[in-house]
């Protein structure tokens, strides 16, 4: 867990980076820091783990100011995984993911181990490519390594600063579906830097929404969706927002059951895991109203229809509001 | 800490290893870079260590300033030098008698007495040989126009003879240089018929006659120059003494010659035969025969019984 | 690749030089000029013009199809001429030299007669060695065995070396000159060597040192760049000259009392540095400056007198450990040799090998060879040391001078090369770290290594390859600049090229230029192996490591 505390940043010239942040990133959690250039969301990262000293404020590190540790020794439980990947060129990636442990003295057998679990874990063949140096690797194997490299000693905090931002989209979005399964696996508690709003929403638990140093919306990535605090969120998140949180939600959340009449439905079924965004395309795209759902297996399993979907999202900020409601309920007699 | 012991402990070991040898201070030998030089010092090393001496061989060791400063600085304790050289570079801010610089025995009873008062050197007895600044010609060109002396040369010139004379620049500029020839001898040289090679040597400027660079005629030389005898060339002799005269001579440092006073009686016959025939034909074997400096000189001494 | 444009040119070099320009100058003694000789003067038989038809024989070759056939014939063809360019006139020389009285005639002094190669041959050798590389990158294009590669590179010159060593070529003029003055010839490069290695191990450290200095602090950048800068456009006499008084007035004080000025001084620039340290931020402009030049002054001044005292003892006692004819220093050079022979020699066979643990083993193998070559050498440099220091009579009396600090001699001449390296070594240990990827350090810093670990384990091998290309610029330069020490009686090469200028001996001077210039190749060529050796694969420019 990582707590921010009124934390403050101050350069020298009086240009104020980080501004009064509160922020709690919650165990095992991924929260998104994200917004325009300038905003202070890589200086509030680089806070943490203090590559830059703070002005004021607290921040502490499952449960502990960090200002406890020597700079390095902090580090050194802290994996960080930067945009420019920052791969040592001169060592092989063997020696690039073994960094920190042999920062920390284990021994050989251990870290080799280690660093083939690593390897194989971010899906590279260790006999393969464990000897090879960076530059023969591909960009997407890099950026692999470069999460290897920050898991090195399993830290259980992460700082990633755009950690996929030097790949075409293709293959960031195989990175980032990667990293989601390992992260179901490893659940540690991830500081996510980007400036992309696309890569926010799908890699959040939450997302911080900052400009000009201060924090202007904590939230879920659907609830930043459905309620932007202010117009420069709604125009931060984009005025596609609806669509985005359709891409939130799975076919098989909101399909109806099939009737008599789907299997005449020709053409294109969706599989049931695809999101809704998605298979609303396909549903634009054709002649009918309704389109069939297959699961994995390509038996059908269900229909969906543009009534139903819209239905379905009207449903879901329903139960938000009241879910909000309640809440707000919950706060207020636990004041009084 | 570790590192300092170490290192104090490497220094004790090398001093006191060093403390159990002890020898006797070599004597260390300069010279200047022409062959003459090389070859002069080579006789008083080699004569030196014939008798006991270990001898710090330093030859070559650069100009005469080079020298001069090394010997004054202790750096070294000998090399040999000219008369005239001394006398035109050495005293600076003293005025010369008139006519010392001509009169060798006068110059080396100045240079005796100046230099050991001034700065602690002694000069042992000079060699006869007097290696002056000379003119050469070739032999062939010497007999169609019957030069022998500068004398006839002032006659060819005023007759209005072609010359090119090849010459290093320090010989063509400086007063006592070409100037003192024309104004003994009464010829004027035009500036066209100068060929200046900068910092020439007499190597350099015989090399431009034989190869008859720029209708080169006549050349700059030293009186004991060895490629004389290599391109048969003939030195027309100054009667009237237009140059100073440079005497070869050793010159100590006083505190080495008080610590060891048997070396003069070694040196001085040595230099005593040295003519300007004989340093002619030493020069010559280095520089034309290509034997080295220390075979020559070693032979030499061997040959007159001056090694033991 | 259609026509060998390379061996074509070469072949019309040495076809129209061996043929149109004189081969040899048969000369009298040393220094008199004398009578040019073409190809068709040499008497005989026929034998010399296979020279001429072999220098055309490629222009036939070149046009066959590029394969390694052709490289083949093409760098026999130029390895024959090579070496046969040498070896005719020199068999024709023989007979020229035998009747070097009558060719001459009366009147010139004829001692020690000589053949001076010309033009003709000069340009024959480029031509074949021209012919020679068109060959052999036939045979590199066509992926020729290594084997056959090596030998088609090195075979003339085998030859070559061999005629020469069985004294074929004793009528060429340097020869003549190197059996006259050669016993000065192995100490002359001894020397020399000397002067660049121990003034490039001082340069280094020194260099490395100001170059990290002025990549930490952005203020003093510009100061130590420049000030390196300037010591670059002293010309070397004038440098000479001003060390002379100095140094020779060092030497006359007792090493106990400037060792004591050294610690005093040092002891001072603490003393204002920890003054500064305190007040110094509450000092202000005029004052702050004072205290500030006191320290860098008072800090400096001990580390150029003893890097004077170092450079110049360093010098004497390597140079007196690699000539001293002592029986234990003769010895312990055995040792080295055969040391660095097994090191070189399992070194290469550690990349030969394919098996890892076989690998593993010989590369510890070498390490020991190294480690043995290093400790030799540690213990030969000792024993000269006290060797060099054995006239000392007690620590009492010892002086600089005792130590090898002298105005003229190889102190002024290390020291001035030392400086000399400094550009180089420090422009490119300053250019190396600064040009390291931010984001590198970046992540280093973040993954919690220290200033030192960075420094050793990411800055240091990422700067490297701009390092060492600093020191193979600095070592060359220095080859050249060393022949200047002679003027201030250092010895080196120098001696034989001065001299040989003064003397006007074109001999004596190729006597000494022709080593030096090996010395150079040689001198690169060892230390382009040992950046092979230090630069991490990962980053060498022209690796076997390429993008895939």
């Amino acid at each position: 867990m990582i707590e921010f505390e009124g934390v403050v940043k101050d350069f020298p010239g009086g240009v104020r980076a980080v501004d009064a942040l509160d922020l709690t990133v919650e165990k095992g959690e991924i929260s998104v820091l994200i917004g325009p250039s300038g905003c202070g969301k890589t200086t509030s990262m680089r806070l943490v783990n203090r590559l830059i000293p703070l002005t004021s404020g607290r921040i502490t590190v499952d449960g502990r100011d960090n200002l406890e540790f020597a700079p390095e020794e902090l580090r050194r439980k802290i994996g960080y995984a930067i945009q420019q990947i920052g791969l040592f060129p001169h060592m092989t990636v063997g020696q690039n993911v073994a960094v920190v442990p042999r920062l920390l003295g284990w021994e050989e057998q251990r870290v080799r181990q280690r660093v083939d679990g690593l390897l194989e874990l971010v899906g590279l063949d260790p006999d393969v490519q464990r000897d090879v140096y960076p530059r023969q690797l591909s960009g997407g194997q890099q950026q692999r390594v470069g999460v290897a490299r920050a898991l090195g000693a399993d830290p259980p905090i992460m700082l990633m600063d755009e950690p996929f931002g030097a790949v075409d989209p293709i293959t960031r979005a195989v990175l980032q579906d990667e990293f989601l399964q390992i992260q179901a696996t490893i659940a540690k508690t991830v500081l996510f830097v980007t400036h992309d709003i696309d890569e926010a929403i799908k890699m959040g638990d939450r997302i911080a929404v900052m400009r000009t140093g201060r924090l202007v919306q904590y939230a879920t990535p659907d609830e930043l969706l459905a309620q932007p605090v202010d117009d420069f969120v709604r125009a931060f998140v984009g005025g596609d927002r609806h669509l985005k949180r359709l891409g939130l939600v799975r076919v098989r959340d909101v399909m109806a059951e099939p009737d008599e009449r789907t299997p005449e439905l020709d053409g294109e079924a969706v599989l049931e895991h695809t999101s809704v965004r998605d298979a609303l395309s396909v549903l634009v795209g054709r002649g009918f109203d309704a389109t069939p759902v297959v699961d994995a297996q390509g038996r059908l399993c269900g229909v969906i229809t543009l009534n139903g979907l819209r239905a379905a999202v009207r449903r879901a900020a329903r139960e938000r509001a009241s879910e909000e409601r309640a809440s707000e309920e919950r706060a207020a007699e636990g004041e009084a | 800490m570790r590192p300092i012991a170490i290192t104090l402990f490497a220094l004790v070991v090398l001093l006191s290893g060093a403390l159990s040898y002890a020898q006797a201070d070599p004597i260390r030998v300069g010279s200047k870079q022409f062959t003459e030089s090389i070859v002069l010092a080579k006789l008083i090393g080699y004569a030196l260590e014939d008798v006991g001496f270990t001898i710090d061989d330093r030859t070559p060791l650069g100009g005469t300033d080079v020298n001069r400063s090394a010997l004054v600085n202790a750096e070294i304790d000998v090399y040999p030098e000219y008369t005239g050289t001394a006398l035109g570079l050495f005293f600076p801010d003293v005025e010369l008698p008139e006519g010392l610089t001509r009169d060798a025995e006068a110059s080396y009873d100045y240079l005796l007495e100046h230099d050991l008062e001034r700065d602690r050197l002694l000069w042992l007895a000079p060699a006869p040989a007097n290696n002056t600044y000379g003119f050469a010609v070739r032999r062939a060109f010497a007999e169609e126009h019957g030069l022998t002396t500068m004398e006839d040369f002032a006659e060819y010139v005023n007759a209005g003879g072609e010359v090119m004379m090849a010459t290093g620049d320090e010989f063509a500029q400086r007063p006592d240089g070409i100037a003192a020839f024309e104004e003994l001898y009464g010829f004027e040289l035009a500036d066209e018929a100068l060929l200046i090679i900068a910092a020439g040597t007499p190597a350099q400027t015989l090399q431009a006659l034989d190869q008859g660079a720029n209708d080169t005629n006549v050349a700059m030389t030293f009186a004991t120059e060895g490629a004389v005898v290599a391109y048969d060339f003939v030195v027309l002799t100054d009667p009237r003494g237009a140059q100073p005269i440079f005497n070869p001579t050793p010159v100590f440092r006083v505190e080495v010659i008080d610590a060891n006073p048997e070396i003069p009686a070694i040196l001085n016959p040595i230099f005593e035969g040295l003519t300007n025939e004989v340093l002619q034909e030493l020069n010559a074997r280095v520089d034309v025969d290509g034997e080295s400096p220390d075979a020559v000189a070693r032979s030499y001494l061997e040959e007159h019984g001056f090694l033991n | 690749m259609p026509v060998n444009r390379v061996a074509v040119l070469g072949s019309l070099i040495a076809g129209l030089s061996l043929f149109f320009l004189p081969l040899v100058e048969l000369k009298p003694n040393r220094l008199a000029s004398g009578i040019p000789f073409f190809l068709l003067q040499f008497e005989g038989d026929v034998r010399y013009l296979a020279l001429f038809v072999l220098a055309l024989l490629p222009l036939v070759v070149a046009l066959r199809r590029a394969d390694v056939v052709r490289g083949a014939l093409l760098a026999g063809l130029g390895n024959a001429l090579l070496f046969l360019t040498l070896y005719l006139p020199a068999v024709a020389g023989e007979v020229l030299l035998a009747d070097a009285a009558a060719w001459l005639g009366e009147g010139v002094r004829l001692s020690n007669p000589r053949l001076l190669p010309s033009a003709g041959l000069a340009l024959g050798l480029f031509g074949a060695y021209t012919v020679l590389y068109g060959g052999l990158r036939d045979l590199v294009v066509a992926g020729a065995p290594r084997s056959l590669r090596v030998a088609a590179a090195w075979g003339g010159l085998l030859l070559v070396v061999l005629a020469a060593l069985s004294g074929r070529f004793d009528v060429y003029s340097v020869v003549v000159e190197f059996q006259a003055r050669g016993q000065q010839l192995a100490q002359r490069t001894v020397e020399h060597v000397m002067f660049v290695a121990v003034a490039l191990s001082i340069g280094l450290v020194l260099g490395v040192g100001l170059g990290l200095w002025a990549h930490r602090d952005r203020r003093a950048s510009p100061v130590i760049l420049y000030l390196v800068g300037i010591i670059q456009t002293v010309p070397s006499l004038a440098l000479f000259g001003v060390l002379l008084v100095p140094l020779a007035r060092l030497g006359d004080q007792l090493a106990t009392s400037v060792a004591l000025a050294l610690v005093a001084s040092l002891a001072l620039a603490a003393a204002a540095l920890a003054l500064y340290r305190t007040i110094g931020q509450r000092l202000r402009g005029a004052a702050r400056q004072v205290v500030l030049l006191l320290v860098t002054v008072s800090a400096a001044v001990p580390v150029a007198l003893f890097t004077v005292v170092v450079a110049s003892f360093s010098f004497r006692v390597s140079l007196l450990a690699f000539t001293s004819a002592a029986p234990a220093l003769a010895n312990l050079r055995s040792a080295m040799l055969v040391a660095l022979i097994a090191a070189v020699g399992l070194q290469l066979a550690v990349r030969r090998q394919r098996v890892d643990t076989a690998r593993r083993s010989l590369a510890r193998a070498a390490w020991v060879g190294w480690g043995a070559l290093a400790v030799t050498l540690v213990v030969a440099l000792v024993t000269a040391s006290q060797l060099f220091l054995a006239r000392v009579e007690s620590a009492a009396t010892l002086t600089v001078r005792d130590l090898g600090v002298s105005g003229i001699g190889p102190a002024p001449a290390v020291i001035a090369l030392t400086l000399y390296s400094l550009l180089p070594l420090v422009r490119n240990t300053y250019a190396g770290l600064t040009n390291v990827d931010p984001a590198v350090i970046d992540s280093g810093r973040g993954m919690g290594m220290s200033a030192p670990q960075r420094f050793m384990q990411i800055e240091l091998p990422l700067a490297l390859p701009v390092i060492m290309a600093g020191v193979r610029n600095a070592s060359v330069a220095l080859v050249g600049i060393a022949a200047i020490a002679t003027v201030i009686g250092a010895g080196g090469l120098g001696d034989f090229i001065l001299g040989g200028i003064i003397n006007t001996s074109i001999d004596q001077i190729l006597l000494g230029a022709i080593p030096a210039v090996l010395l150079a190749v040689l001198l690169d060529a060892v230390l382009r192996a040992t950046e092979q050796l230090l630069v991490s694969p990962g980053i060498r420019v022209s690796g076997e490591a390429a993008p895939s």
